[in-house]
């Protein structure tokens, strides 16, 4: 049977790059007939099945997952498979219960990158000991230095900082490893003790959600993913959970082929939209303009839930229209500024109910256009917030809607017409919309279609916005269990919460004013908070790139700079430090702005000069890391056992245990934060200094702050596993399973959503047996909302919004961010990395091109003479970027699309797709002085925008080939 | 020539293109030395080159019984298994040099096309395809080794290349028309998917099927009317094999995709799937659109509150349900010693940065 070659020369013929039929192939006959084979091959092949038994050889499992922000997709438990001391590979436990007969189990959960992190975790990127910038930041001349060098130098310059200017000089940012749980109790326990800042990073990330904070007073809201099997029309609109959703994705296929129709609204053929009945396609930053002709339609086709509207929203209530202000009952009749006034329909002019929502005899009437008398004689205006509403509607028609949008006419109808009959209609929330600089604008139209309907609280029927649950015990671990009391808690932090609490606030319209009250100079007892995105942009300089704004926002009333300042003189908005206070030592836990803040080209310019100290913790080397001063070693996932939050989604406590020990010298976070504790502690014994004041004026002890952070002895640097029991221990909502059965099992359901402000927004009950559904305090026990008028707020009557016409939902055109250019960069995370973590990654980089891409379509290539695969500059006003092009049919014509998380070094010649989105402040964001319009955790906050950022793209080479000399520099461009 | 034969359906209306499924063969078997461009599963967006580039042009596998010319992939058309200059790009100072590739740049790799897809915009369309080894009943493969390397357990009916018999001839990858094999140029063998041989045998579900987090894939013998493969395949006829015209008789079948309804000229919808059944059907074959037909029609009986036992079963509310007897926890069982030495566990080589002593440089 032999062919007649040997090997050798076998190989050499073979070895021709492309294949071709030239070579010798599969020659008929060359063999036998299968029959005769069978009788004639040696069939003991046990041994080949023995090199695979022995391939798939382990000492142990254990339970483990990942603790990363993958935020929707939270969280995965695996079996972590070892073998001689190493993590040989991970697999999917996939023993979750099924909730209840109704619905599929949630098995296995799981996706490619958590498959992969046994191989990310040992790759060159890590760091395995600390290292140390010896010449300038970013010329990557790395020293290695022990663990006792770095954190004396570390604690140095800390006191010398603290000591000769301020506690508020020393700055946390935090990234996607924070956990709640010991890693970053650890982080967060230091800056209470020491009083230094840390950035709320969410609106700077872009995922503020903005519109619904705007009209809940919460942005907290999300339902069990088991849920969507109870809806008839899901809609996949801002999100693109096929890409972002992996472990959760089959609840929507699932549900498909339950009979749930799914209908999928975005500006490209998305890889969600592939899955669904109806993709609507629609120009990027239009969306506002669909859902309000929706709306429209509800209005004026008489499908508006009247009994739902006249309790739970604010449309009942009455506006003065000469001056555009809610009509209080102070003005109506005498009494309270913070309570408001409805008609109805026998006695009149009546003040809304405040504590509790339930209407009891008063029939609101909705439709109000008329005057009143009022105290003090006199007659004024009113219309009723409904009244209003249909105005502002009215010009949404479909064919007006189809020229705003450029979706036909029909597919509107079509769309609407789901949005209206179905029984219980649902959307998939993602982080799409907050990313427009009108985002808030966008998504309370959409909210328009859930609350016109009384779509909301119910099995399969309701709108989700931002997704996030924990355990509640963190803030009292990192209070140092000092305060067991919660209320008492209180009386620490601001006497007027308790007061408001007797007076009838709800418990999560207390802990909303806890959140707000950490932003400000209060107390001490508190994590002390402040603005990323503002930090990013006054302290940063990002603000500087919006010098030309006014080109780019026809609206704009005044420079973004002036607005700014307008909020921050008036302390709507507060900012620590102060502007004109330069940072001086800038922690990044695992944070990585450099990559992931727009504009960030600004910060290395103006912001690093600033700093006398940048540290990153972290375990691999990030765009961040490489302008560090020291880099400090974090243990990775599945080299430390801690637990992490969750979502409603997955309301289950994910626990990690530790596999194998850290590679090198890398430590548990928790560790870290202890032992620089203990450096500051005994350099500030040695240096004879013992306490300082604070910017807040209290005391701040530097020589007892290792027993201060150990609550003496109790915690100490080694105990991060028992760190993270305690933090079970405290809770209310996961005590009843102990952290021992917890670490074994690798999850534990939640039993309810608890009291962290991180959650109770979420207002529900979170049963056994069915799935979570947000809101339902608020539907059906009829506690008021955390908003002004304390329902469902689409008027919003603060200045600024009146100035700006965005008192109610409408559409503004989306703007063009960085010049008129003709194409559109829009994005979405991607599915090769969450955030920065794996776009170093081998594997993920062979299945998805190795560099970074921009996508565009058929069309827009054509025209620019660009193809598949080559190099290209996008430019704009504000910076440029070079990069490949993939070429896809999918793209919508005038889009392009860049996906997230590349980090800058995976950029050739200048720049990074941050450069050219410079994200101007929208100026409404910076209300503050107003009952709910004002920072909380999470909430409230200005948002970074880089979907309206508008480009061209110009060709510079085909592909870089070594041979070619066809590769122009980008002085070259076409 | 086997007794039982294991087999696979593929649901590709679940599938989302993550390449889980992917990276889970990966850290299972192709981890070792020469491995580095193998993915002996890989999810490809269709329409598309695939992988390797263009495989469906390659030739192969058997017409009216008679074996066809086929074309071998050289690693290229599978996409190298690149490496990347991490010490250049990372340790090296920013922007001396961007993280990439090694070697020349990339101009095709596994899963290239990804999200491409095909038609004219707004009917742009595409769907992921998932493919391995079908264990084929009729291996070209099999047929085509002159060493007898190849061959098909009777007790599963999984084809298996005998690495020691192996001498790198490579006509199983001219021969077989999918072009699932794969040649290691460290050891000299062709290598491809095993079927989880291991987990089969201790009644484990594959890697890529347990691990599937769209819950993509039945797994079963093919003769067990018990079981979800004959149900899908035989009874309710919506799961084909992929291009039955090579004539291998594939294991593996696929439940093929619905899609939106496609937009006139002007943009309005037509009640029409986008995805054209002429190609479909050139994946498929003819029973491709009878296929779709009675999936649709178990949606319309679920919307209407009648039972279906046809989304019941591509539902699978119960994740075990999905394969049938391959139900064990692979982390509970017993596993077989051999007497081969170990294989180590490679981890890449770490970067060496010197430590300077006490003090340091100076700043």
């Amino acid at each position: 049977m032999s062919s007649g070659l040997t090997r050798r020369n076998f190989l050499k013929a073979g070895a021709a790059v492309t294949a071709s039929l030239a070579l010798p192939d599969f020659i008929a006959g060359s063999g036998q007939s299968l029959t005769a084979l069978a009788g004639s091959r040696p069939r003991d092949y046990t041994k080949i099945v023995d090199i695979y038994r022995n391939k798939w050889t382990w000492d142990k499992t254990v339970r483990g997952t990942h603790l990363i922000n993958c935020w929707y997709q939270a969280h995965c438990a695996f079996d972590v498979y070892v073998r001689d001391g190493i993590v040989f590979r991970e697999e999917q436990a996939a023993d979750y219960p099924q909730l209840n007969e109704d619905v599929p189990d949630m098995n296995p959960r799981g996706c490619q990158k958590g498959c992969s992190f046994s191989k990310r975790m040992y790759e060159e990127s890590r760091i395995r000991y600390p290292l140390k910038q010896a010449g300038e930041r970013g010329s990557g001349k790395w020293e290695r230095v022990t663990w006792d060098e770095a954190l004396d130098d570390i604690a140095d310059k800390f006191i010398d900082v603290v000591t000769q200017e301020g506690t508020d000089r020393v700055i946390w940012d935090m990234g996607p490893d924070i956990n709640v749980g010991a890693a970053n109790a650890g982080q967060a326990r230091f800056a209470q003790l020491t009083h230094s800042i840390s950035l709320d990073s969410n609106s700077s990330n872009g995922d503020g959600h903005r519109g619904a904070f705007e009209t809940f007073g919460n942005i907290y809201m999300d339902r069990s993913i088991e849920d969507y099997f109870y809806s008839d029309v899901i809609l996949i609109w801002g999100s693109n959970p096929i890409v972002t959703s992996i472990p959760n994705a089959h609840f929507f296929t699932e549900a498909r082929y339950n009979g749930s129709q799914i209908v999928c609204i975005a500006p490209d053929y998305s890889p969600s939209a592939i899955k669904a009945d109806l993709w609507v396609p629609l120009a990027p930053g239009t969306d506002a303009a669909l859902a309000l002709a929706v709306a429209r339609e509800i209005v004026f086709g008489g499908h508006v839930n009247e009994s739902f509207v006249a309790e739970q929203t604010d449309l009942p209530l009455l506006v003065r229209t000469d001056t555009g202000k809610l009509l209080s009952e102070k003005d109506a009749k005498g009494g309270r500024t913070d309570r408001f006034t409805l008609m109805d329909k026998i006695r009149g002019p009546m003040t809304a109910p405040a504590k509790s929502l339930k209407l009891g005899t008063l029939e609101p009437v909705l439709d109000v256009d008329t005057t009143i008398d009022v105290l003090g004689g006199g007659k004024i205006p009113v219309r009723s917030v409904y009244s209003l509403l249909k105005d502002r509607l009215e010009p949404y028609t479909f064919e007006a809607v189809s020229k705003m949008t450029g979706t036909p006419v029909k597919v509107i109808q079509k769309f609407t017409d789901l949005c209206i009959r179905a029984k219980a209609l649902s959307n998939v929330s993602g982080s799409s919309m907050n990313k427009y600089f009108h985002g808030n604008l966008t998504e309370r139209a959409m909210i328009l279609i859930w609350a016109l309907q009384g779509q909301m609280g119910r099995p399969g029927s309701g709108y989700s916005a931002f997704a996030f649950l924990a355990n509640d015990g963190w803030e009292d671990y990192v209070s140092g269990f000092r305060n067991g009391d919660r209320m008492k808690f209180g009386t620490d932090i601001g006497l007027d919460l308790l007061t408001d609490l007797a007076a009838g606030d709800t418990a999560e319209m207390f802990f909303k004013k806890l959140g707000n009250n950490s932003f400000k100079d209060i107390g001490g007892n508190l994590p002390i908070w402040t603005s990323a995105a503002l930090f990013w942009q006054v302290h940063g300089g990002v603000m500087e790139l919006a010098e030309t704004a006014d080109q780019w926002l026809p609206d704009l009333k005044k420079p973004v700079r002036e607005a700014v300042k307008e909020s921050l003189d008036n302390k709507w908005l507060p900012l620590q430090p102060p502007a004109g206070t330069d940072p001086r030592i800038l922690f990044h836990y695992c944070s990585n702005p450099l990559r992931s803040v727009r504009g960030s080209q600004k910060l290395t310019e103006v912001l690093w000069p600033k700093l006398k100290l940048s540290v990153v913790v972290d375990f691999r080397m990030s765009s961040t890391a490489q302008f560090a001063d020291y880099i400090l070693p974090a243990a990775a996932w599945y080299e430390t056992t801690d637990h992490k939050w969750v979502t409603p989604l997955v309301p289950f406590n994910h626990v990690t245990n530790k596999a194998v020990e850290p590679l090198g010298e890398a430590k548990p976070d928790f560790w870290i934060f202890t032992m620089l504790t203990k450096h500051v502690q005994k350099r500030a014994r040695e240096r004879g200094i013992s306490s300082i004041v604070s910017h807040l004026g209290k005391t701040v002890r530097l020589d007892n702050l290792y027993e201060d952070m150990t609550m003496d002895g109790r915690f100490l640097e080694d105990d991060t596993d028992k760190a993270a029991g305690a933090i079970i221990d405290a809770s209310s909502n996961l005590s009843h399973v102990s952290w021992e059965e917890q670490k074994e099992k690798g999850y534990a359901r939640y039993n309810s959503i608890g009291i962290s402000p991180l959650a109770i927004g979420n207002a529900g009950k979170l049963e056994e047996g069915k799935p979570f559904i947000p809101l339902t305090y608020h539907v059906h026990d009829k506690l008021p909302y955390p908003t002004q008028s304390k329902r469902i707020q689409f008027y919003l009557d603060h200045d600024l919004y009146l100035e700006h016409d965005e008192q109610l939902p409408t559409y503004k055109k989306p703007p063009k961010i960085g010049g008129d250019y003709p194409l559109m960069m829009t994005g979405g995370h991607t599915r090769w990395s969450i955030h920065g973590v794996w776009r170093d990654n081998r594997l993920m980089n062979r299945l998805n091109r190795g560099q970074p891409y921009i996508m565009i379509g058929i069309k827009d290539s054509a025209d620019r003479g660009i193809a598949d695969g080559d190099w290209v500059r996008c430019h704009n006003d504000v910076g440029e970027f070079e990069v490949r092009v993939k070429v896809t049919h999918a793209m919508r014509p005038g889009q392009a699309f860049m996906y997230h998380a590349w980090e800058n070094y995976q950029f050739s010649g200048k720049g990074s797709p941050r450069e050219v989105s410079p994200s101007p402040i929208n100026p409404v964001e910076l209300a503050g002085d107003h009952a709910h319009l004002k920072v909380g955790m999470l909430e409230g906050q200005p948002n970074s925008f880089d979907r309206d950022t508008r480009i061209e793209i110009t060709r510079i080479s085909g592909p870089r080939v070594s041979s070619d000399t066809d590769t122009a520099s980008s002085n070259d461009a076409a | 020539m086997s007794n039982r034969q294991v087999a696979m359906v593929i649901d590709l209306n679940k599938c989302i293109g993550c390449q889980t499924c992917t990276v889970a063969c990966k850290t299972s078997w192709t981890s070792g030395e020469g491995q580095e461009g193998m993915w002996w599963n890989q999810v490809n967006t269709a329409p598309g080159h695939g992988t390797p580039k263009d495989w469906e042009k390659m030739g192969g596998g058997f017409k009216g019984g008679e074996p066809q010319k086929g074309v071998r992939p050289a690693q290229g058309d599978f996409g190298e298994g690149f490496e990347l200059n991490y010490k250049e790009a990372l340790f090296s100072g920013a922007g001396n040099e961007a993280l990439k590739p090694i070697g020349e740049e990339p101009q095709w790799g596994t899963n290239w096309d990804e999200d491409v897809g095909a038609g004219d915009y707004p009917n742009s369309y595409f769907f992921y395809i998932p493919r391995i080894c079908n264990h084929c009943t009729k291996p070209a493969c099999m047929e085509a080794c002159p060493r007898g390397a190849i061959s098909k357990r009777e007790e599963d009916g999984i084809v298996v290349i005998d690495e020691n018999h192996c001498r790198g001839l490579r006509f199983c990858q001219s021969a077989c028309p999918y072009k699932e094999i794969y040649y290691n140029h460290v050891t000299g063998h062709a290598q491809k998917c095993v079927f989880c041989l291991p987990r089969i045998e201790q009644g484990v579900a594959t890697a890529c099927s347990r691990q599937c987090p769209g819950r993509v894939r039945f797994l079963g013998f093919l003769e067990d009317e018990d079981g979800p493969i004959h149900k899908l395949v035989n009874v309710h006829k919506v799961a084909l094999g992929l291009h039955p015209e090579y004539e291998t008789e594939p294991n593996v079948f696929y439940i093929p995709p619905l899609s939106p309804e496609k937009f006139d000229d002007d943009g309005n919808p037509t009640g029409e799937d986008r995805i054209p059944l002429a190609y479909l059907e050139s994946l498929f074959g003819p029973e491709v659109g009878p296929a779709l037909e009675r999936i649709k029609q178990g949606r319309a009986d679920k919307q209407a509150g009648r039972p279906s036992d046809l989304m019941d079963t591509l539902i699978s509310k119960n994740f075990l349900d999905l394969f049938g007897p391959f139900t064990n926890h692979p982390r509970e069982i017993e596993r077989i010693a051999t007497e081969l030495e170990r294989e180590p566990v490679i981890v890449p080589p770490s970067i060496e940065i010197a430590y300077r002593g006490p003090g340091g440089s100076s700043q």
